[in-house]
């Protein structure tokens, strides 16, 4: 039978109305893999596999490099003892040698301005002599020591008073002429040296040299000298901490997913350790994230009501029948198909667990720092707005969020960079640009296919350094 | 066979086959819409498995108060709607022009055009005109909720249908052409 199609619209409608074809076999197996295998959905849990166990290695990093540091602290203490107690014994047991001693941070200096941790017997001779250690063993038994005969001292004119520490004069003791040989008595002087045995002896011994031309004042006065070539200047030094709190704005981008760009507001409270310029910082922080979206509801426009009248009964007790009409509310709708776009704005809280690793340079008011590592986010609030109430009269057929949920955990890497502004000796205050890369997505729809956002950011961040 | 609320209640009890007879009821007909939408074959299956997954993830959300299919179909458009809107940045504004009326057509070759001809015409469109013929002529959406749905304004959602009124009479006029040879 032809039929009459005014125009291309009917002719469309009409062939398309029952159109049916059978979809291929494959689809339905990846429709049931997805549905089946549980994907990446898990609304319900609060922290997932990959939180806890991102959380479990942000512990045991931490934990590592605590032992490490913990090890570390001893051990310095222990040979610093031991290489103490050591020079004690050669001393008692070679009188006539004595070693000269110096300090971790500063070339020069005298154990009797530095009575700590030494023996009674020690401050017993502190009018006595200088000592210095400023070679290993090994070099005290290849002539290459700093170490020198009692005798040669004595030759000296070295005094020490009671009252003040050092009283070095000009004839210093021969450094490399030491006259030590294997049988001096300190084979068993193994005191570790403090020093890098890159250091060449020349400099050392200038500023031996240059010491030992000061008078007692000046050197008392002097401030602490530079480091040695290879050491750094604060080797040996105990690290210290720092305790901040930060603001940091972040814009994300969604490379392949523009609508889905938005802005990150995070407040962080951090802590950072600092040792010979390194630094790891970790700490714990919320972040506040939102997203545009809108609903997509089909519904059935409400037109109004009518009562409408299923029964009557009469009532005839009075010998009149007085009719009684049953009815109900019937409400009318548009039977055409209507679809609103209802925008909408959810807010997120994330809990943020970074554990960075970087280098800083601090001076005395300012200084500038690198650093990057692991980020842990882990979705612990989330206020989904509704749609557009209004629309509650109509007889809602279907409500489509567009847009996406998101995961519950995240990782990201992060790099930031920045300078520190000292505002008095424990405060400063820091600025610092951060970029942060997102492992995957933030969520959860498989069709999502901007797999890795980033975000640009600036933080600002007010620090107490102990 | 189950009716509508029987297949809904197994499939979220997550029964053993409710959900394959659920897909094979519904997927014939779905896979018609998806392959107007589409540009090819591979776009359709793509949508028709994306829209079957939100189905079952959302199934719990139907309300039982329109027809099962009704809502089926509408979230199978709207995973349609944005695969297009991934794929497509932005429309152009184009001039309004007037809707082709078929003129000097013999209703009889209009008849002999199949349906899998009419698909073949329709996926030749520009993914815009198709968006829009689609929803428009076929689903039923007004240019004011297209605009809202696609992000375009009113305009173009009615400059993009004359434009694909025009291309699909100018191809119809040519299968016809064919016919009368």
């Amino acid at each position: 039978m032809n039929r009459k199609y005014s125009n291309i619209d009917d002719l469309f409608r009409d062939k398309f109305k029952d159109f049916e074809f059978n979809p291929p076999d494959h689809i339905w197996e990846n429709v049931r893999q997805k549905i089946t295998g549980g994907g990446n959905n898990n609304p319900g849990k609060p922290f997932t596999k990959g939180g806890i166990a991102g959380i479990s290695v942000i512990i045991i990093l931490i934990g590592l490099f605590s032992l490490y540091q913990f090890r570390n602290d001893a051990n310095h203490y222990q040979t610093k003892g031991l290489a103490d107690s050591q020079v004690m014994a050669y001393n008692s047991n070679s009188p006539e040698l004595v070693a000269l001693e110096s300090s971790e941070s500063n070339m020069i200096s005298l154990d009797q301005s530095d009575t700590k941790g030494k023996s009674k017997k020690q401050e017993v001779s502190k009018n006595q002599v200088s000592r210095f250690i400023i070679s290993t063993e090994k070099e005290v038994a290849t002539g290459n020591s700093l170490v020198v005969p009692q005798e040669n001292l004595e030759k000296s004119d070295v005094e020490f008073d009671e009252k003040s520490e050092v009283i070095p004069v000009s004839n210093r003791p021969v450094i490399g002429d030491t006259g030590l040989t294997e049988n001096s008595g300190f084979e068993n002087s193994v005191g570790p040296s403090q020093i890098n045995e890159s250091t060449s002896e020349e400099s050392v011994l200038e500023k031996f040299e240059g010491n030992a031309k000061q008078t007692p004042e000046e050197l008392m006065t002097e401030p602490v000298p530079e480091a040695l070539p290879g050491v750094h200047d604060d080797y040996g030094k105990p690290g210290s901490w720092l305790l901040g709190l930060s603001f940091t704005p972040e814009l994300v981008n969604y490379p392949s997913e523009n609508r889905l760009n938005t802005r990150n507001y995070s407040l962080d409270l951090y802590t950072a350790y600092r040792f010979s310029g390194y630094l790891i910082q970790t700490g714990i922080g919320a972040m506040w994230s939102s997203d545009n979206g809108k609903y997509k509801i089909d519904y059935n426009q409400y037109l109004g009501s009518y009562e409408d009248v299923y029964n009557i009964t009469f009532d005839t007790t009075g010998g009149e029948a007085i009719p009684t009409y049953h009815s109900e509310t019937i409400q009318v709708y548009d039977t055409l198909d209507h679809v609103a776009v209802s925008p909408t704005k959810n807010k997120y809280t994330y809990l943020n667990i970074p554990v960075l690793f970087g280098y800083s340079n601090e001076g005395r008011h300012f200084g500038w720092f690198i650093k990057a590592g692991p980020s842990l986010s882990l979705l612990i609030n989330q206020n989904i707005a509704n749609y557009n109430q209004s629309l509650n009269q109509n007889k809602i057929i279907n409500v489509e969020n567009e847009v996406p949920a998101r995961i519950k955990t995240n990782w990201q890497l992060i790099m930031s960079g920045g300078i520190s502004l000292g505002l008095s000796e424990k405060l400063s205050i820091s600025l610092e640009p951060i970029f942060r890369y997102y492992i995957k997505s933030n969520y959860e729809q498989n069709n999502i296919n901007s797999k890795n956002p980033y975000s640009v950011g600036l933080r600002a961040g007010l620090q107490v350094n102990f | 066979m189950y009716s509508e609320e029987d297949l809904i209640k197994r499939c979220l009890n997550s029964e053993a086959r409710a959900h394959e007879d659920f897909y094979k009821r519904f997927a014939p007909k779905m896979y018609g819409v998806c392959l107007r939408f589409a540009k090819n074959q591979m776009e359709a299956d793509d949508i028709l498995q994306e829209g079957f997954i939100k189905v079952f993830s959302n199934l719990k959300t139907f309300r039982n108060e329109g027809s099962l299919e009704g809502w089926v179909r509408r979230t199978v458009v709207n995973t349609a709607i944005n695969l297009y809107k991934k794929n497509v940045k932005y429309l152009k504004d184009t001039g309004l022009e007037q809707a082709e009326i078929i003129q000097n057509m013999e209703q009889g070759s209009l008849d002999r055009i199949s349906v899998e001809e009419l698909l073949n015409l329709i996926r030749e469109l520009p993914a815009g005109y198709r968006m829009v013929f689609n929803l428009n002529i076929i689903e039923g959406y007004t240019h004011k909720e297209i605009s809202e749905l696609l992000a375009i304004s009113e305009n173009t959602s009615k400059s993009q249908l004359s434009r694909a009124r025009q291309a699909l009479q100018r191809k119809i006029s040519e299968l016809n052409t064919d016919y009368s040879k």
